[in-house]
């Protein structure tokens, strides 16, 4: 949001002479805000994983660990992101396109993920799958790992990221109602092509969104994951849980040079984030003048 | 293609929006549903074109029953009083949405689209808005977008939902009489909802008035207006006079009164407390001692008795003719 403030604001920097002196010292601390509180933090991480240069950087990310570890966050975030596009799609279409007793509890349990503590949802998988959970006796049976396993990191980071995609779609696709599917309808296209050529145009930009902030956290959720994984090295280790080992370790560099995989994962983001921010902002500022 | 609604209810909810509502319309025929907001009209043309199923009842096309037909098989043309183009496609793209949908059988070639489709810009007179999109449209531009849309597949029937609502006076009185004349070319069944009885007057061969989800009457725009069917109608087709006589109280319209300057016999003297010239006739408004509500009255604007009028003088009216309420 941060694009749309500094771009609306009625001054350029030119006129930065004439400024009352209120205004000045509020754009002061916050930029001083924003440095401490973000570019340090990001100055410390590279400038502890290059402490000892490019090699030591280098290998500790190439080591079979941190690579175990980035291919588990990589099939987490491969697994979870599809399957939440498609719920979130979903979702996002019965809430807006039909009347439905105990819609609102729908929305509301959207959310949960976003009002439960991470540690809680890992938790619950633990109590529901693991070896004393109400399925571990069932699963024990047939031989079935969920817990400290792959399929319990995978649950975790898709409770954690359930709410992005439907979330950022519920609002956009209530705005635009249902009119054109109609017309669409009316115009002899089946349900699918409707939602192929009308449906999805439409929806294209906030779905972009959604599923990039749903990538990010996905990628990043360190608490769920933790409490499911049991911390396996090379096995049941993603990213964020490689970082930490490292640095309980007390071996810094290696600690920080991950983290830095992860920052440079996470800048990526944020420039697609901005990216598709800009067009919706853009379809928004179309449609509001008609 | 004529049009057969038979015994349809509508309920939302508790909300009965349409009770037992019969309507023929003919081939050919341009009819107005007409009412006031909430009276059902919308309710009863989304039934027709399949956006809403009727609790109970059947819609027959051509004597063949539609009812259980989906909204695609029914080859309806549709206009939504906000036009609903696919904001993300060009005019173009627009129109020729209908027939890219086709099934692969059925579906003509990108040449015989794009000739059938500049045939409708045509139409509409809007060939040269092709390329652009419908946010770089105005709102008469897009209901004539929506239009030829609605007609590229050729339907049966042609249904549009206050089509000129959105509309800014001056455009919506152009829009109708185009339409008007534009069914006249094609000749197509159509059914239009408005709320506006002058549009339904000007437009329409036939009205169908509606109150409160039932039919009040159905009639040519000549009969509903000079035989309305109950007080309603007539108090929706028209501005009406409410005039205490002794004990009883009679109805009349603003042009059905005589005016004059000096008294006569029949007439009664009132002051006069505003004159409205608007074009052809002029408006004035009347207070009697005897009575609370104003009396209005429409004569041309070059009748005698408004030579030198000014407020606060005394006029002698009569109701020409009456309804006794």
């Amino acid at each position: 949001m941060s694009s749309s403030l500094s771009s609306s604001a009625p001054f350029s920097l030119s006129k930065s002479q004439g400024r009352p002196l209120g205004q000045r010292l509020l754009i002061l601390s916050a930029w001083l805000a924003f440095g401490l509180l973000l570019l340090l933090p990001l100055y410390v991480v590279l400038s502890e994983a290059l402490k000892l240069g490019f090699g030591t950087f280098f290998s500790a990310m190439l080591e079979p660990d941190a690579l175990a570890a980035m291919q588990l966050t990589l099939i987490a975030v491969g697994i979870s992101v599809p399957l939440n596009l498609v719920f979130g799609v979903a979702a996002a279409w019965c809430v807006s396109k039909y009347e439905f007793r105990g819609k609102s509890l729908l929305i509301t349990l959207i959310d949960l993920p976003f009002s439960v503590s991470p540690v809680i949802a890992g938790l619950i998988y633990v109590l529901m799958f693991g070896a004393q959970g109400w399925f571990g006796p069932w699963l024990l049976d047939r031989d079935l790992q969920i817990i400290f396993a792959v399929p319990g990191i995978v649950l975790a980071t898709l409770f954690v990221t359930v709410p992005f995609v439907a979330r950022e779609l519920i609002p956009l696709m209530q705005e635009q109602g249902t009119q054109e599917e109609e017309a669409a309808r009316l115009l002899g296209a089946s349900g699918w092509q409707m939602f192929w050529h009308v449906t999805l145009p439409n929806i294209k930009w906030g779905l972009i969104y959604g599923v990039v902030l749903c990538t990010a956290r996905a990628m990043g959720e360190f608490g769920a994951v933790s409490v499911v994984s049991g911390h396996i090295r090379g096995l049941t280790n993603t990213l964020p849980l490689h970082v930490e080992i490292l640095y309980n370790e007390y071996n810094h560099v290696a600690a920080f040079s991950v983290a830095s995989l992860l920052l440079v994962m996470a800048l990526f983001i944020l420039l697609l984030k901005q990216w598709s921010e800009s067009r919706i902002n853009r379809q928004r500022h179309n449609s509001a003048e008609e | 293609m004529s049009i057969e609604v038979s015994q349809v209810n509508k309920h939302f909810g508790s909300f009965q929006a349409l009770k037992n509502i019969d309507l023929k319309i003919q081939s050919g025929e341009l009819v107005a549903l007409l009412g006031p907001s909430g009276c059902g009209k919308t309710t009863l043309l989304r039934i027709i074109a399949g956006l809403e199923t009727p609790d109970t009842g059947s819609i027959l096309f051509h004597g063949e029953d539609v009812s259980s037909r989906e909204v695609r098989e029914r080859n309806v043309g549709f206009v939504f009083q906000h036009y609903a183009l696919f904001r993300h496609m060009s005019v173009f793209d627009n129109v020729a949405f209908g027939l890219r949908m086709k099934p692969k059988s059925q579906r003509p070639s990108e040449k015989v689209i794009a000739d059938k489709v500049h045939e409708l810009l045509n139409l509409v007179q809007l060939d040269w808005l092709a390329d652009r999109y419908p946010e770089q449209l105005s709102g008469g531009q897009r209901q004539r977008i929506a239009l030829a849309r609605a007609l590229a597949v050729e339907p049966k029937v042609l249904l549009l939902d206050e089509p000129f609502g959105a509309l800014d006076a001056k455009v919506r009185k152009e829009l109708r009489r185009w339409l008007a004349r534009l069914h006249e070319e094609v000749h197509l069944t159509s059914v239009f909802v408005t709320h506006d009885q002058e549009e339904a007057m000007e437009v329409a061969d036939r009205i169908v008035v509606m109150n409160k989800g039932v039919v009040e009457q159905i009639g040519s725009p000549g009969e509903v207006y000079e035989n309305p069917a109950s007080d309603f109608v007539y108090h929706f087709l028209g501005d009406s006079n409410h005039l205490k006589q002794g004990d009883e109280h009679i109805l009349f319209r603003p042009h059905e009164v005589a005016l004059a300057r000096q008294a006569e016999n029949d007439f009664r003297p009132a002051e006069v407390r505003d004159i409205r010239p608007l074009g052809a006739v002029t408006r004035i408004t009347l207070k009697l001692d005897s009575q609370d509500e104003f009396i209005e009255a429409e004569v041309i604007k070059d009748h005698a008795s408004l030579k030198g009028l000014s407020r606060g003088q005394i006029l002698y009216f009569k109701p020409k003719a009456n309804t006794p309420a």
